[in-house]
């Protein structure tokens, strides 16, 4: 997450893009559905099988939500992917100020203890500079959220 | 070629022990790997426990040998009878891996399959202990991101209007280093299913489930993954029981399932699921353990953690609201002329515009607002978000975000180990029809609308198997009733959610107005709306057909009832109350009004009264019970 921090610094100075940055096009923030099944069928599969569907054993790479998208899965380190998948919590988190997802990216760049609350006043107060329109990508949230701590005397420490 | 050599070592063996008899042999004759193979042999690793588990061997019936692994997947044995064989799989692999070992190492070696297998082996035979091959990239790859730090069993519990899911699940979470910044969002999950593929829905499916049709595997993913599907999207609570299992017994474990890596197992519903999987997986992270032999017949995922609880292994508890249960909670909180705004504003986020939104408090304004996000994921969970939908949602959380929100924390309910048992056997005495008897019954599973609520869900119900025997004052005794399937849903949360209540019931029964009381086969299923009137009171309205079969085709009733009633719950009492009428094929209207009143004496021991009189014409009955209620 740091790197993708670092490099999404260089983006915004740079200008350069990823060749297949995750997100992709039509891959908007606000568009994004979780995967779900309903009814009475699958109640009676979930009943009998305490599964759902799906063939993959050992994820070590996932798709984001309703997004054609799979990328390596350096988890633990950096993953833009990751943050994919989280980003409607995380927007939702950001909006009011705490919550899960905004803790889980805070432990993912490696902010401290000590400057969480800082961290979450930060970003709940760039709410709309993070999320603009609907259509926002993760690496354009990502963006953001490297300009908006580079400004900040406690956060930017974590983004060089 | 293995199996060949195997053979000549066997007969080599047969030769030393012969030698051996007659004294004459010294050791000095054999090979070091024939040595090897030697005291494996001798020492009887093969029917040690740690091989028994490493292989997931047990008895077995179908087996000519008396033991059999519940592994169904020739990749995961070196031996061709390695299935049934513990002994020829053991040589197998001492050859595989210290003997004729390939001298290039990949993936696909069996020193980077079976990592576990080789510490184990080392350790047995006393050769020097060796790390795994930095070659085995897949293996490294995947130790690396997931963490061996700390483990909670975790337990996503019944959801809302879905009976099905009463039994639970249960998955494991395993924690990287930084657990302690609330980074739970980063820990994997690691979880035993049935792997149905893209397979459809089919009648057979349900069936097969049970019968053994599919291959159970484990899988493993981000742990946040599983909180969206069972929290936001099929909306159960999530419980996560954190145990006390050290590093070095996790890495322990976790070697193991990396040797279970995309291996199939037999999967069979009632026992051999999810659950007991991962019982087994923590009786061979700690050897003291000794979970999973606790359940010889059945494996109900609720049953495993009460069992970890006894076994002490749990140092925390803590409870996960799923998004439902989160909204109907802020929703109930809020003073009762507020609460309109909700959905108002869900609806149109415009309305938090309007002078009598703004004039609110702001932190009642924040609260409001909140919710009605919250339900507008909610609303669109399950499907990609239009346009506009999207658009209303971001226009709410940038209100929210210009607002000042503090955290609301959900009230935690009690925890599923505190719920009762889940067999039942009860005794009564009662009255019907002027006449005396007493009444024994047996219910295979599970908790029924009445019963003592302790960590389950109020208002669901799921019967399985439950048995009736009376025998009446002159002598007379018969099965009286046999419910093989009984589902009940009365959601209380119909309020905000707009969901169904529905029931479902499949079984023998007897009544008393029609053909001499005599035994016949009844299918009923019903639907309608229910709701909260009162805090701790549902009130319901259900249409339910139903067929009624006597044992000559010209003998079937189809009968529609109407259902009023009302749920009260106090504590862990409940008391059912409800007004019936039914429209008969044969006879004209029934009307009939019951109580049912459930009093717990402790966690196991209920007190239960019923009481139900019915009228068909001029002609009524009236029939009453008490019964004591014991779960085991």
């Amino acid at each position: 997450m740091k790197k993708i921090l670092a490099s999404a610094l260089l983006l915004a100075c740079s200008s350069t893009t990823f060749a297949d940055a995750p997100g992709g096009p039509n891959c908007g923030w606000g568009n994004m559905l979780l995967e779900g099944k309903t009814g009475l069928a699958n109640h009676m599969l979930a009943l009998t099988t305490n599964g759902t569907s799906g063939n993959a054993t050992f994820g070590m790479t996932f798709g984001t939500n309703g997004c054609n998208v799979e990328g390596p899965l350096t988890y633990g380190g950096d993953s833009l992917v990751w943050f994919d998948g989280i980003l409607d919590e995380y927007s939702t988190a950001v909006a009011m100020g705490h919550g899960e997802a905004l803790e889980a990216v805070a432990a993912m760049i490696g902010v401290e203890q000590t400057d969480r609350a800082r961290f979450n006043n930060v970003m709940h107060e760039n709410f709309a500079l993070l999320f603009p329109s609907t259509e926002t990508t993760s690496q354009e949230v990502l963006d953001s959220m490297v300009a908006v701590m580079a400004e900040d005397e406690k956060l930017k420490k974590y983004i060089s | 070629m293995l199996k060949h050599s195997i053979e000549q070592f066997i007969q080599y063996v047969a030769l030393c022990l012969a030698l051996l008899c007659s004294a004459q042999v010294r050791a000095t004759d054999a090979s070091p790997e024939m040595l090897l193979m030697q005291h494996a042999v001798a020492a009887d690793l093969h029917e040690s426990k740690v091989w028994r588990q490493l292989l997931h061997y047990q008895s077995s019936s179908r087996s000519p040998a008396g033991i059999e692994s519940q592994v169904d997947d020739t990749r995961f044995f070196l031996a061709d009878d390695g299935k049934f064989n513990p002994q020829a799989e053991l040589l197998a692999t001492i050859e595989a891996l210290f003997i004729n070992a390939a001298a290039t190492i990949n993936d696909k070696h069996p020193r980077c399959r079976f990592v576990s297998r080789e510490t184990w082996l080392r350790e047995q035979l006393g050769l020097p202990s060796k790390p795994v091959p930095e070659a085995c990239s897949l293996y490294h790859e995947w130790r690396d991101v997931v963490g061996s730090h700390s483990m909670s069993l975790v337990f996503p519990a019944s959801y809302l209007n879905s009976p099905s899911s009463m039994f639970g699940h249960t998955l494991l979470r395993l924690d990287p280093e930084n657990i302690d910044d609330s980074s739970e969002w980063l820990s994997w999950s690691l979880n035993f299913a049935a792997d149905t593929g893209s397979e459809n829905f089919s009648a057979g499916y349900a069936f097969k489930g049970i019968a053994g049709g599919y291959a159970g595997k484990f899988n493993s993913i981000p742990y946040f993954k599983k909180l969206q599907e069972y929290g936001a999207i099929e909306n159960r609570d999530i419980w996560e029981y954190k145990l006390d299992f050290t590093e070095s017994e996790l890495n322990r474990m976790l070697d193991h399932v990396w040797e279970l890596r995309d291996i199939s197992f037999d999967y069979y519903f009632f026992r051999q699921n999810c659950s007991y999987r991962l019982l087994e997986l923590m009786d061979y992270a700690r050897p003291s353990l000794n979970l999973a032999n606790e359940f010889q017949l059945t494996t109900i995922p609720a049953d495993t953690i009460k069992a970890v609880a006894r076994a002490n292994i749990i140092t925390d508890t803590h409870y996960r609201p799923s998004l439902g249960t989160g909204i109907q909670a802020r929703y109930q909180s809020l003073p009762r002329h507020l609460k309109p705004w909700v959905e108002r504003i869900a609806d149109n986020d415009q309305s938090a515009s309007e002078p009598a939104f703004q004039q609110l408090e702001t932190a009642l304004q924040a609260k409001i607002v909140r919710v009605a996000n919250d339900l507008i994921t909610y609303r669109s969970r399950r499907t990609s978000r239009s346009k506009e939908m999207a658009s209303r949602r971001l226009s709410l959380l940038k209100r929210l975000s210009a607002l000042p929100t503090t955290e609301s924390k959900v009230d935690v309910p009690s925890s599923p180990e505190t719920g009762h048992d889940t067999r039942t056997v009860s005794l009564g005495v009662g009255r019907s029809s002027k006449r005396d008897f007493s009444d024994i019954g047996i219910r295979w599973s599970y908790h029924d609308l009445l019963d003592r609520n302790y960590g389950y869900l109020k208002g669901a119900g799921i019967i399985l198997g439950d048995v009736k025997l009376r025998r009446y004052e002159d002598g007379q005794a018969q099965l009286e009733s046999f419910d093989v399937v009984k589902l009940q849903s009365i959601s209380d949360r119909a309020l905000i959610f707009n969901t169904l209540s529905w029931n479902l019931s499949v079984g023998l029964a007897r009544d008393r107005f029609r053909l001499n009381n005599r035994l016949s086969a009844n299918v009923s299923g019903s639907v309608g709306k229910s709701t909260e009137l009162l805090s701790n009171t549902i009130g319901y309205a259900l249409i339910e057909p139903s067929f009624v079969q006597f044992n000559r085709m010209e003998e079937t009733f189809v009968d529609v009832a109407l259902r009023l009633g009302t749920l009260h719950y106090y504590r862990g009492t409940a008391a059912q109350l409800e007004l019936k009428i039914a429209a008969t094929q044969d006879e004209s209207a029934r009307v009939s009004g019951l109580l049912n009143l459930n009093l717990p004496l402790a966690r196991n021991h209920a007190l239960r009264l019923s009481f139900d009189r019915s009228r068909v014409q001029n002609n009524s009955t009236t029939a009453a019970t008490v019964q004591y209620r014991y779960y085991f």
